[in-house]
């Protein structure tokens, strides 16, 4: 199997230097380009073609969800995974909203993220633990019918959908979660997509303001 | 004042400075009053009888402000003053705008005027230069008393704004009546009165003309002034907050550079901490430890606790939230054996504290992925899982279940029922 094409985007040289050597222990990937701004990352991955880009939330001029917009409104294909210290659910939820398909943390370990890197390229969606978290919670106020066109199917989770979440947030990696729930690891990965989806789609206006409460308001306040 | 140390020795001239604290305005009669060895309130007084004679202590003092050098600055303001363009300008400017109402005022008549002249451009100059090219503390003083004048602005107390716009009326409306009085009282209105009052008026206008944007631009300075200072002052906070943190961990990092265990624990425990005080703005960093009041307060709690004494890392999901109550206490206490034991026993470096919070019930799930355990081989003198954990949850109305055997991880579930 070839290399996974990888780009990079972060503001921290030092930290992307520290992430190239490390995916470059792991294996298996090929850092093709790197850029430290929202600017030079759009060009640089429309120019490079990667497979995935790990992209850092917080950069000046509009930081990652940017970056993610703009590639994805020239080339739909490319696939991110987004990687921050911040793990605020602001952050979190606008990133996703963008259109980017994962979301972990900078202290995960090297296999953590080449297993998720892997992941992202072959179309999946990658949820940490605190990701499904921060959904469970966004979804589980009592949806409100927002717009007249909205979806209804969009502004819910199933059963199974929330099942599956639970799980992740209980540190169960999808095998396992198959395991638990008697299905296959493909099921769950539909049902991750499946959430994914209406995350991105969802027009509950409690998502966005759900997550601006959250971080404007320290927990228990 | 008598608490304040004399000096003993008789200091020239050249060294007097105007002193930075415990000034009222410029520290110029602190000054005087350290170098005489009086009381300070004598050479304040002093100022006061002086200004009233025909404002000659005003323009002592004012003079003394630009001439005396601030304490811990070499140059006293005058140095700054006449090496600025501008200033000279300026001060020419308002020399040549006395001077033309002086000349306006003794022409009508007013031979009482001509006192008043030499101390009146003496503090003008001075007011000039020491408004132009302040000291640190000058600009302090001079802030305070620009915020006295401009009752509106934000920071106060709305009572204090009142009386200070009141205070400030009523003063106005004092002066505007005593002029009034002085110039029409004694006397019938006379033609000459006519044109020294058009004179006045338009010698006035003209000044505003002349100086409001200089006016404009000093209130300008003034708040830009205090921004940068805020802003200084943020920096310092924040230079002060990542010595006392981040600093002193990177020093501990290095000192235990061969024990990776330590160096670990260390990093953690700093992320945590900056992290808090960072993004949820809490300034002693450690907020949840102090006295956790929520379910997720009390288990970021728990994670800071065990991070920090047994060095694995602990990953906190929290979905929703409530206020502690002592069921809740108790299974979260319940959820802290758990992640203790996870931490010591299970040789994982993580472990999974999952809480979700629902109207009626709070589920914790505590996991890890370490060696597990066989439950019917546990000794019936450790009491950890059977007490702590079970006992403690049931007595509340609640359930827990531990599902491990040996080689496959163990995970503890807590489930309570809420209060409604």
């Amino acid at each position: 199997m070839s290399a996974l094409k990888v780009f990079l985007v972060d503001d921290h040289q030092l930290f992307r230097a520290g992430v190239r050597h490390e995916i470059s222990t792991a294996g298996g990937f090929d850092v093709v380009g790197e850029a430290g701004d929202v600017a030079s990352a759009v060009a640089g991955i429309c120019a490079s073609d990667p497979d995935v880009v790990l992209v850092d939330v917080h950069m000046p001029d509009g930081g990652g969800p940017e970056v993610v917009r703009q590639v994805l409104a020239r080339k739909p294909s490319v696939r991110f995974l987004a990687l921050s210290v911040s793990d605020s659910a602001e952050d979190v939820i606008s990133t996703i909203r963008a259109g980017a398909r994962g979301y972990v943390t900078k202290t995960i370990s090297t296999a953590e993220l080449a297993s998720a890197m892997a992941a992202i390229a072959a179309g999946d969606a990658v949820f940490s633990p605190r990701l499904a978290g921060f959904v469970l919670d966004a979804f589980a106020s009592s949806p409100e019918p927002v717009h007249v066109h909205s979806d209804p199917e969009l502004e819910q989770l199933t059963s199974r959908e929330r099942e599956v979440l639970r799980l992740i947030a209980r540190g169960y990696a999808y095998k396992e979660i198959a395991r638990e729930l008697y299905i296959s690891v493909k099921t769950v990965e539909t049902h991750v997509s499946a959430v994914l989806r209406k995350l991105q789609l969802s027009n509950r206006y409690q998502l966005t303001r759900w997550a601006m409460e959250r971080r404007l308001v320290p927990p228990g306040d | 004042m008598s608490s304040r140390p004399a000096l003993r020795q008789w200091e020239p001239w050249s060294k007097l400075q105007r002193p930075a604290g415990g000034r009222a305005l410029a520290g110029v009669a602190e000054c005087l009053a350290r170098k005489f060895e009086v009381s300070l309130w004598a050479v304040r007084t002093g100022f006061v009888f002086l200004a009233f004679c025909g404002g000659v202590g005003i323009a002592v003092y004012m003079a003394a402000w630009l001439v005396l050098p601030p304490e811990g600055e070499s140059k006293a303001i005058w140095a700054n003053a006449v090496a600025d363009k501008r200033t000279i300008a300026l001060t020419a400017g308002v020399a040549t705008l006395l001077a033309a109402v002086t000349g306006i005022l003794f022409g009508l008549g007013e031979p009482m005027v001509i006192g008043s002249v030499s101390p009146g451009w003496v503090s003008a100059a001075a007011l000039v230069g020491v408004w132009r090219h302040p000291g640190t503390d000058d600009r302090l003083a001079l802030v305070r008393v620009a915020r006295l004048l401009d009752a509106s602005k934000e920071g106060l107390p709305t009572r204090r704004r009142l009386v200070l716009s009141g205070v400030r009326v009523l003063v106005g409306l004092g002066l505007l009546g005593a002029g009034a009085l002085t110039f029409l009282s004694p006397r019938h209105l006379t033609h000459a009165d006519m044109t020294v009052g058009l004179a006045a008026i338009g010698v006035m206008g003209g000044m505003s003309l002349v100086l409001a944007p200089w006016w404009l631009r000093l209130g300008r300075d003034l708040s830009e002034e205090r921004r940068q200072r805020l802003r200084a002052e943020e920096r310092a906070e924040m230079a002060s907050h990542l010595h006392d943190s981040v600093l002193q961990t990177l020093a501990l990092i290095q000192r235990s550079a061969a024990e990776p265990l330590q160096v670990q624990k260390l990093a953690r425990a700093q992320e945590r901490q900056l992290r808090s005080w960072l993004f949820e703005q809490q300034a002693d960093g450690a907020p949840a430890l102090a006295a956790p009041t929520t379910v997720s307060q009390a288990l970021v709690a728990i994670q800071q606790e065990v991070e920090a004494d047994h060095g694995s890392k602990v990953e906190v999901v929290t979905v929703g939230d409530a206020p502690l109550d002592d069921r809740l206490r108790a299974v979260v206490a319940a959820a802290r054996e758990a992640v203790v034991n996870s931490a010591k026993w299970s040789g994982a470096d993580a472990v999974s504290l999952f809480a979700e919070v629902e109207p009626d019930l709070v589920s914790i799930f505590v996991r890890d992925r370490g060696c597990g355990f066989d439950l019917d081989a546990v000794a019936p003198d450790r009491k950890g899982v059977s007490q702590s954990i079970k006992a403690r949850t049931r007595r509340h109305g609640g359930t827990a279940t531990v599902r491990t055997s040996p080689g496959e991880g163990t995970e503890v579930s807590l489930k309570m029922p809420r209060r409604r």
